[in-house]
């Protein structure tokens, strides 16, 4: 009888760890799906937790490392996500320790409309068209081409210095099948305007579609100048803003560069796509000479010389850094001063002709 | 009663089958001279999926694949990298009885490994690379030239900088300059890159640190222009600096460059960079018709540039057709437009991130 009831007593204990485990996982939906909070029950004989964070795509699966802490009886974790998509995560809660201890639950991440608007484009950072020195023509030449069998959407002209609006010029682009070619030998004045700008590439129904992949065309782009003895200009490649928002792990929206001598001028800017803050830092030797901070809206082109975009004086050799906090891409040129020939500089970014799919997770 | 007991005792049994002989016996063994790892382990005995997770990080962010395959010879996996630096990799295997419903943090073995480098990756990753540079006469007494301006990013930077020739395989007796930084901020300009290694024609430079320099690989970051010189003024283009890192096939990036052949107004070249052994077709497009294509094997550290006629071997060119570079290896694919009136030349070359710390990669 004795041995009867310590067995007994055993697998009735057994048993009881087993129920004891009851983690009680909940995956709630903190705003309009954007945001989880991941909660769960303190079990006593847990050694410590781990939160697995499987994302819908990726194959590498995050985690998160809770200790006990005997005040708790429930922890809480939140996260958060910007998306241009409809997405999934799946949440495990471990009890590290502890058999039979663990428990999944789904968060459905919605899309963002306004981050998907933002990102689900390409972009040429600075384009033209304007009256150069000595009779010549400064224009942008675009030939976009096909990256898939059938493309169609937007070209949208934002001018520089002046917010991008509703009301900005735009062209349609209609690709009808592998490597067809629409050409613009005079993007700017194609679209009726005139002066420094940039363009977006937007493909049809990229704010509706969201489960088809969205692809943009290639574009080759050559800044130049026209005149009698023949061209002379520069390349220029498109981009996407995703590469250059701060909270993607792979962007770098840092640029530098050194003021010239006086042969060359140097002009510096800024495309955002969301509101953002600039830093530019001005070194000189080494040391740093100065240090200016502003603010620009989203959807924004801002390009002067070097001086008055740093806001300070600036001399041969001194190194100018600026540093976008937000999205958008610094930018410079640097142009002769008697052939008026340009040089433009553009952080280099893998180009994405998929602009689909991107997601900032906190 | 009895039947009370036994219940018990079938209990008390099975809880302790699960705990008691949940032991992974983890095993982590070195091939290739600590390039290779194969990670193995006996079977546990009740479970029948195993979980194996491998964590550069900790465990912050992981890899994981499940294993239902129960024989024996496929409770085992095999690792090999290429890293340019010991590179300490852990594994984590879990076993489950009956799918995932199993025990879990008992059952668990984790074992660490270190990759160790290879001497071959290391020298073909461990640098920075100015694809194309130039120094050579042009037309109506005008001088093309390459100016780069080193720039220290931290203290003591010291290294090498060599001349790769365009169409002559690199060997270690390219030409060869010192350069040293003992500030961060300190500047070393060449106004012609090429004629200071005493040289003329295009090529390519390769940026190689000293091992030493402040403990860590990096490189100072480079500003360069390409640049014709003439009475009436300069007319160029800018450069980016790169990694060969980034260039490998294996890496996901995408590197894809396609261009349009031009009008008579402008000049296509095309070029290639490789850094290691490497198969590069040009293919040649027209409309969604492929009209040629060429193979190009050149060796590492190699610099092919030319006329698109020449580099695509296609004698039947016209405005309109699209090249397209694809292959495999490690390579920078690139192209120029010339004017034919100005020379004004317009480099292209496919976007990747500028790593200075060139210290550690490491490549599946």
């Amino acid at each position: 009888m004795k041995k009867t009831l310590l067995a007994f007593a055993f697998a009735f204990c057994a048993v009881q760890t087993y129920a004891q485990c009851s983690l009680d996982l909940k995956v709630t939906d903190l705003g309009q799906g954007k945001k989880f909070e991941v909660s769960f029950a303190r079990v006593s004989s847990a050694s410590g937790y781990l939160i697995e964070e499987t994302v819908e795509g990726r194959t590498t699966i995050n985690s998160f490392e809770i200790s006990q802490d005997v005040t708790t009886t429930r922890y809480k974790r939140t996260f958060e996500r910007q998306s241009t998509f409809n997405n999934k995560a799946l949440y495990r809660v471990i009890g590290l320790g502890v058999p039979f201890c663990d428990e999944e639950r789904f968060a459905n991440y919605k899309l963002d409309p306004t981050f998907r608007k933002a990102m689900v484009r390409s972009v040429i950072p600075l384009v033209g068209s304007t009256a150069g020195a000595n009779g010549s023509l400064f224009k942008t030449s675009l030939r976009l081409r096909s990256s898939e069998n059938k493309q169609s959407g937007k070209l949208i002209f934002h001018p520089v210095g002046v917010p991008a609006t509703n009301g900005d010029p735009f062209i349609f682009y209609t690709l009808d099948g592998p490597n067809a070619v629409q050409e613009w030998d005079d993007i700017v004045t194609a679209m009726g305007a005139t002066g420094l700008g940039t363009i977006d590439i937007v493909p049809d129904a990229s704010l509706t579609t969201v489960d088809s992949l969205q692809r943009v065309p290639y574009a080759e782009v050559r800044l130049y100048n026209v005149t009698p003895n023949g061209t002379f200009g520069t390349g220029e490649m498109q981009t996407q803003p995703f590469a250059f928002h701060e909270d993607n792990p792979n962007a770098d929206a840092g640029l530098r560069v050194t003021m010239p001598s006086s042969d060359l001028r140097l002009n510096i800017g800024v495309r955002t796509f969301l509101a953002s803050e600039i830093d530019v830092v001005v070194e000189r030797n080494g040391a740093v000479l100065s240090t200016r901070t502003f603010e620009m809206i989203g959807d924004l082109l801002q390009f002067m010389p070097a001086a008055a975009f740093v806001g300070s004086d600036v001399q041969p050799g001194d190194e100018i850094f600026v540093r976008v906090r937000g999205a958008g891409v610094p930018l410079y040129s640097l142009t002769d001063n008697k052939t008026n020939d340009p040089a433009l500089f553009v952080p280099p970014a893998v180009i994405d002709q998929v602009i689909d799919k991107y997601q900032i997770v906190d | 009663m009895k039947k009370l007991w036994v219940t018990g005792f079938v209990l008390l049994f099975g809880a302790i089958e699960l705990y008691a002989d949940c032991t992974v016996n983890l095993k982590a063994a070195s091939e290739r001279s600590g390039r290779r790892y194969i990670i193995s382990w006996d079977p546990v005995p009740g479970a029948d999926t195993y979980v194996l997770e491998e964590s550069f990080d900790n465990f912050r962010t992981v890899q994981q694949q499940t294993i239902v395959d129960q024989a024996p010879e496929n409770l085992r996996r095999q690792f090999d990298y290429q890293a340019s630096a010991d590179t300490r990799v852990k594994y984590r295997l879990t076993a489950y009885a009956s799918g995932f419903a199993a025990p879990l943090s008992p059952c668990t073995a984790t074992k660490e490994v270190t990759y160790s480098p290879d001497a071959t990756f290391r020298r073909v990753v461990q640098k920075s690379v100015i694809p194309l540079v130039g120094s050579t006469a042009g037309l109506n007494g005008s001088q093309f030239k390459t100016s780069v301006r080193l720039r220290a990013t931290q203290n003591d930077q010291r290294g090498d900088l060599i001349l790769r020739r365009v169409g002559i395989p690199g060997t270690s007796r390219d030409p060869r300059l010192t350069y040293s930084l003992a500030r961060k901020g300190d500047v070393l300009y060449f106004d012609d890159i090429v004629a200071a290694f005493g040289q003329t024609g295009l090529g390519s430079v390769d940026i190689v640190p000293d091992e030493t320099a402040g403990g860590r690989m990096t490189v100072p970051f480079a500003e360069v222009r390409l640049f014709n010189v003439t009475p009436g003024g300069t007319f160029g283009t800018t450069e980016s600096q790169t990694q060969p890192f980034h260039w490998s096939t294996d890496v996901s990036l995408n590197r894809q460059l396609s261009v349009t052949v031009p009008k008579d107004d402008l000049r296509l070249n095309l070029g290639v960079r490789s850094f290691s052994g490497s198969i590069i077709v040009i293919g040649v497009w027209r409309g969604n018709k492929s009209v040629s294509s060429n193979v190009l094997s050149p060796s590492g550290d190699s610099i092919l540039f030319g006329s698109a006629k020449d580099i695509s071997a296609f004698n039947d060119l016209q405005p309109g057709d699209v090249i397209r570079f694809t292959g495999s290896g490690t390579f920078v694919p690139m192209y120029t437009l010339t004017d034919n009136k100005t020379n004004d030349p317009a480099l292209f070359i496919p976007p990747v991130p500028i790593d200075l710390d060139v210290e550690r990669y490491i490549e599946r």
